[in-house]
Protein backbone atom coordinates (compact mmCIF):
# COMPACT_ATOMS: atom_id res chain seq x y z
CA UNK A 1 0.00 0.00 0.00
CA UNK A 2 1.41 3.32 -0.82
CA UNK A 3 0.39 6.94 0.12
CA UNK A 4 1.02 8.11 -3.36
CA UNK A 5 -2.12 9.14 -5.54
CA UNK A 6 -2.74 7.63 -9.04
CA UNK A 7 -1.59 9.32 -11.54
CA UNK A 8 -5.56 9.49 -13.13
CA UNK A 9 -6.50 11.48 -9.95
CA UNK A 10 -3.44 14.56 -11.69
CA UNK A 11 -6.09 14.10 -15.01
CA UNK A 12 -6.99 17.65 -15.57
CA UNK A 13 -11.06 17.54 -15.84
CA UNK A 14 -11.17 20.34 -18.30
CA UNK A 15 -8.19 19.05 -20.84
CA UNK A 16 -9.39 15.34 -20.16
CA UNK A 17 -12.32 15.41 -22.72
CA UNK A 18 -10.79 14.57 -26.26
CA UNK A 19 -11.83 17.44 -28.41
CA UNK A 20 -10.55 20.07 -25.65
CA UNK A 21 -7.43 17.76 -25.14
CA UNK A 22 -6.89 18.07 -29.24
CA UNK A 23 -7.64 21.92 -28.91
CA UNK A 24 -5.08 22.69 -26.16
CA UNK A 25 -2.46 20.31 -27.74
CA UNK A 26 -3.02 22.06 -30.76
CA UNK A 27 -2.66 25.87 -29.26
CA UNK A 28 0.74 24.62 -27.08
CA UNK A 29 1.96 25.02 -30.74
CA UNK A 30 0.90 27.98 -31.29
CA UNK A 31 1.46 31.79 -30.24
CA UNK A 32 -1.70 31.95 -31.32
CA UNK A 33 -4.21 30.70 -34.40
CA UNK A 34 -6.99 31.66 -36.32
CA UNK A 35 -11.02 30.31 -35.02
CA UNK A 36 -11.07 28.77 -38.51
CA UNK A 37 -7.74 27.33 -38.64
CA UNK A 38 -8.02 25.29 -34.80
CA UNK A 39 -11.56 24.21 -36.39
CA UNK A 40 -9.87 22.31 -39.33
CA UNK A 41 -6.89 21.20 -37.37
CA UNK A 42 -9.44 19.56 -34.62
CA UNK A 43 -12.01 18.56 -37.57
CA UNK A 44 -14.85 19.70 -35.81
CA UNK A 45 -17.91 21.73 -36.65
CA UNK A 46 -17.70 25.98 -35.80
CA UNK A 47 -20.70 25.61 -33.24
CA UNK A 48 -18.51 22.32 -31.45
CA UNK A 49 -15.22 24.95 -31.32
CA UNK A 50 -16.72 27.80 -29.78
CA UNK A 51 -18.99 25.41 -27.29
CA UNK A 52 -15.78 23.79 -26.01
CA UNK A 53 -13.39 27.09 -26.33
CA UNK A 54 -15.88 29.16 -24.29
CA UNK A 55 -15.78 26.02 -21.53
CA UNK A 56 -11.61 26.57 -21.93
CA UNK A 57 -12.29 30.29 -21.35
CA UNK A 58 -14.65 29.96 -18.41
CA UNK A 59 -11.79 27.56 -16.93
CA UNK A 60 -8.98 30.46 -17.78
CA UNK A 61 -6.71 28.21 -20.35
CA UNK A 62 -7.56 29.74 -23.57
CA UNK A 63 -7.34 33.32 -24.34
CA UNK A 64 -10.09 34.56 -27.26
CA UNK A 65 -9.20 37.71 -28.63
CA UNK A 66 -11.34 38.84 -31.87
CA UNK A 67 -10.64 41.71 -34.35
CA UNK A 68 -10.91 42.44 -37.97
CA UNK A 69 -8.27 42.08 -40.77
CA UNK A 70 -9.50 44.69 -43.12
CA UNK A 71 -13.61 44.11 -42.95
CA UNK A 72 -13.42 40.63 -41.82
CA UNK A 73 -14.02 40.09 -38.69
CA UNK A 74 -11.57 37.38 -36.93
CA UNK A 75 -11.29 35.41 -33.74
CA UNK A 76 -7.63 34.59 -32.57
CA UNK A 77 -7.34 32.22 -30.09
CA UNK A 78 -4.00 30.70 -27.57
CA UNK A 79 -3.17 29.04 -24.60
CA UNK A 80 -2.71 31.13 -21.79
CA UNK A 81 -0.15 30.61 -18.94
CA UNK A 82 -2.68 28.67 -16.72
CA UNK A 83 -3.34 26.49 -19.99
CA UNK A 84 0.12 25.91 -20.51
CA UNK A 85 0.83 24.49 -17.16
CA UNK A 86 -2.63 22.45 -16.75
CA UNK A 87 -1.23 20.91 -19.92
CA UNK A 88 2.14 20.46 -18.87
CA UNK A 89 1.17 18.78 -15.51
CA UNK A 90 -1.88 16.57 -18.06
CA UNK A 91 0.92 14.71 -19.92
CA UNK A 92 3.03 14.27 -17.27
CA UNK A 93 0.21 12.49 -15.44
CA UNK A 94 -0.41 11.11 -18.97
CA UNK A 95 3.35 9.72 -19.13
CA UNK A 96 2.92 8.31 -15.75
CA UNK A 97 -0.49 6.27 -16.88
CA UNK A 98 1.42 5.09 -20.13
CA UNK A 99 4.60 3.86 -18.14
CA UNK A 100 2.31 1.64 -16.56
CA UNK B 1 -11.73 15.93 -6.80
CA UNK B 2 -13.97 13.82 -8.61
CA UNK B 3 -14.38 10.61 -7.22
CA UNK B 4 -16.84 9.50 -10.17
CA UNK B 5 -14.45 10.56 -12.59
CA UNK B 6 -11.16 9.64 -11.05
CA UNK B 7 -9.62 13.12 -12.75
CA UNK B 8 -9.37 16.33 -11.18
CA UNK B 9 -12.18 18.88 -10.95
CA UNK B 10 -10.88 21.75 -13.23
CA UNK B 11 -12.27 25.56 -12.26
CA UNK B 12 -14.95 25.23 -14.71
CA UNK B 13 -18.62 23.92 -14.59
CA UNK B 14 -19.72 20.69 -13.00
CA UNK B 15 -21.51 18.88 -16.05
CA UNK B 16 -23.31 16.81 -13.57
CA UNK B 17 -24.89 19.59 -11.66
CA UNK B 18 -25.13 22.52 -15.05
CA UNK B 19 -26.94 21.40 -17.63
CA UNK B 20 -25.61 23.79 -20.05
CA UNK B 21 -22.25 22.39 -19.53
CA UNK B 22 -23.56 19.03 -19.65
CA UNK B 23 -25.05 19.80 -22.86
CA UNK B 24 -21.43 20.79 -23.93
CA UNK B 25 -19.48 17.27 -22.16
CA UNK B 26 -22.39 15.48 -24.38
CA UNK B 27 -20.36 15.00 -27.51
CA UNK B 28 -17.20 14.14 -26.10
CA UNK B 29 -17.48 11.27 -24.32
CA UNK B 30 -17.44 10.06 -20.92
CA UNK B 31 -14.60 11.07 -18.76
CA UNK B 32 -13.66 7.81 -17.40
CA UNK B 33 -9.87 6.86 -16.68
CA UNK B 34 -7.66 6.13 -18.83
CA UNK B 35 -5.79 3.00 -20.13
CA UNK B 36 -2.00 2.98 -20.79
CA UNK B 37 -2.65 2.78 -24.73
CA UNK B 38 -4.95 5.38 -24.58
CA UNK B 39 -2.55 7.49 -22.51
CA UNK B 40 -0.02 6.53 -25.39
CA UNK B 41 -2.27 7.58 -27.96
CA UNK B 42 -2.41 11.28 -26.15
CA UNK B 43 0.91 11.94 -25.82
CA UNK B 44 1.35 10.76 -29.76
CA UNK B 45 -1.23 13.90 -30.65
CA UNK B 46 0.99 16.33 -28.00
CA UNK B 47 3.73 15.72 -30.35
CA UNK B 48 2.07 14.81 -33.82
CA UNK B 49 -0.18 18.21 -33.15
CA UNK B 50 0.95 20.98 -35.93
CA UNK B 51 -0.95 24.29 -36.99
CA UNK B 52 0.94 27.00 -38.53
CA UNK B 53 1.72 26.13 -41.40
CA UNK B 54 4.93 26.83 -44.42
CA UNK B 55 2.70 29.33 -45.56
CA UNK B 56 2.20 31.15 -42.42
CA UNK B 57 5.80 30.40 -41.45
CA UNK B 58 6.54 32.29 -44.56
CA UNK B 59 4.32 35.33 -44.15
CA UNK B 60 6.12 35.87 -40.81
CA UNK B 61 9.45 35.36 -42.22
CA UNK B 62 8.88 38.00 -44.99
CA UNK B 63 6.96 40.16 -42.06
CA UNK B 64 9.73 40.48 -39.85
CA UNK B 65 12.58 40.69 -42.60
CA UNK B 66 10.60 43.18 -44.53
CA UNK B 67 10.38 45.34 -41.57
CA UNK B 68 13.98 45.49 -41.11
CA UNK B 69 14.72 46.30 -45.16
CA UNK B 70 11.74 48.89 -45.36
CA UNK B 71 12.98 50.90 -42.04
CA UNK B 72 16.67 50.60 -43.28
CA UNK B 73 15.90 51.92 -46.37
CA UNK B 74 13.63 54.63 -44.76
CA UNK B 75 16.97 55.70 -42.79
CA UNK B 76 18.79 55.60 -46.53
CA UNK B 77 16.18 57.51 -47.96
CA UNK B 78 16.00 60.19 -45.03
CA UNK B 79 19.75 61.53 -45.40
CA UNK B 80 19.56 61.21 -49.29
CA UNK B 81 16.41 64.15 -48.92
CA UNK B 82 18.53 65.53 -46.47
CA UNK B 83 21.78 65.76 -48.37
CA UNK B 84 19.56 67.20 -51.45
CA UNK B 85 17.97 69.32 -49.28
CA UNK B 86 14.64 68.16 -50.76
CA UNK B 87 11.63 68.29 -48.07
CA UNK B 88 9.20 67.33 -50.26
CA UNK B 89 11.16 63.86 -50.83
CA UNK B 90 11.58 63.90 -47.07
CA UNK B 91 8.12 63.72 -46.38
CA UNK B 92 7.26 61.60 -49.21
CA UNK B 93 9.61 58.95 -47.76
CA UNK B 94 7.88 58.92 -44.30
CA UNK B 95 4.39 58.34 -46.22
CA UNK B 96 6.13 55.59 -48.68
CA UNK B 97 7.26 54.06 -45.88
CA UNK B 98 3.90 53.65 -43.57
CA UNK B 99 2.21 53.02 -46.94
CA UNK B 100 4.85 49.67 -47.08
CA UNK B 101 4.35 49.47 -43.13
CA UNK B 102 -0.02 48.99 -43.76
CA UNK B 103 0.36 46.72 -46.71
CA UNK B 104 3.03 44.45 -44.45
CA UNK B 105 0.40 44.71 -41.93
CA UNK B 106 -1.79 43.04 -44.54
CA UNK B 107 -0.05 40.47 -45.36
CA UNK B 108 0.71 39.07 -41.78
CA UNK B 109 -3.11 39.06 -41.28
CA UNK B 110 -3.22 36.65 -43.98
CA UNK B 111 -1.32 34.09 -41.80
CA UNK B 112 -3.51 31.88 -39.94
CA UNK B 113 -1.26 30.70 -36.89
CA UNK B 114 1.82 32.56 -35.64
CA UNK B 115 3.99 29.44 -34.77
CA UNK B 116 5.64 29.04 -30.51
CA UNK B 117 7.61 31.40 -30.06
CA UNK B 118 7.16 34.17 -33.04
CA UNK B 119 5.66 36.70 -31.32
CA UNK B 120 8.94 36.87 -28.94
CA UNK B 121 11.23 36.74 -31.40
CA UNK B 122 9.59 39.38 -33.35
CA UNK B 123 9.24 41.65 -31.04
CA UNK B 124 12.78 41.65 -29.88
CA UNK B 125 13.86 42.10 -33.54
CA UNK B 126 11.88 44.93 -33.92
CA UNK B 127 12.66 46.11 -30.71
CA UNK B 128 16.22 46.88 -31.71
CA UNK B 129 15.86 47.80 -35.04
CA UNK B 130 13.49 50.20 -33.85
CA UNK B 131 16.24 51.55 -31.22
CA UNK B 132 19.24 51.28 -33.65
CA UNK B 133 16.91 53.43 -36.48
CA UNK B 134 16.13 55.77 -33.39
CA UNK B 135 19.85 56.16 -32.52
CA UNK B 136 21.12 55.87 -36.24
CA UNK B 137 18.38 59.03 -37.16
CA UNK B 138 19.84 61.05 -34.25
CA UNK B 139 23.45 60.44 -35.04
CA UNK B 140 22.94 61.22 -39.15
CA UNK B 141 21.14 64.42 -38.40
CA UNK B 142 23.50 65.46 -35.52
CA UNK B 143 26.09 65.56 -37.34
CA UNK B 144 26.38 68.51 -39.70
CA UNK B 145 30.63 68.73 -40.20
CA UNK B 146 31.34 66.40 -41.65
CA UNK B 147 28.15 65.21 -43.02
CA UNK B 148 27.65 61.62 -43.35
CA UNK B 149 29.00 59.72 -46.25
CA UNK B 150 27.35 57.72 -48.22
CA UNK B 151 29.04 54.63 -47.05
CA UNK B 152 28.30 55.09 -43.32
CA UNK B 153 24.77 55.66 -44.18
CA UNK B 154 24.59 52.45 -46.04
CA UNK B 155 27.09 50.72 -42.67
CA UNK B 156 24.39 52.00 -40.32
CA UNK B 157 21.50 50.83 -42.62
CA UNK B 158 22.61 47.44 -42.66
CA UNK B 159 23.10 47.24 -39.09
CA UNK B 160 19.68 48.81 -38.53
CA UNK B 161 18.10 46.10 -40.55
CA UNK B 162 19.95 43.26 -39.26
CA UNK B 163 17.97 42.52 -36.08
CA UNK B 164 14.76 42.03 -37.63
CA UNK B 165 17.29 39.91 -40.41
CA UNK B 166 17.94 37.82 -37.78
CA UNK B 167 14.76 37.49 -36.25
CA UNK B 168 13.24 36.32 -39.88
CA UNK B 169 16.12 33.95 -40.26
CA UNK B 170 15.72 32.05 -36.62
CA UNK B 171 11.37 32.26 -37.34
CA UNK B 172 12.87 30.09 -40.71
CA UNK B 173 14.88 28.10 -38.43
CA UNK B 174 12.03 27.32 -35.88
CA UNK B 175 9.84 26.04 -38.68
CA UNK B 176 12.58 23.23 -39.28
CA UNK B 177 12.49 22.15 -35.66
Amino acid sequence: MTDQQHARFRLDEVIHAPIRFSIVATLAKVDQAEFSAVRDAVQVSDSVLSKQVSLLEQAGYVTVKKGYVGKRPRTWLSLSAAGESALAAHVEALRAIAGG
Amino acid sequence: MSEHSGVRGGPGKDPTRDPNAADALAPLGPLEPLGPDEARARLALVDSASLATSRDRSLHVAFSGGIGIAVAVLLVLCWWMASHDNRLGLWLSIAGYGVVLALMFVLKGRAQAAPRGFTRVFNRGLGLTMTLYAVGIAWVFGHQDPWPTVTVVLGLAVVVAMPSLVAAVRIVRMGRR
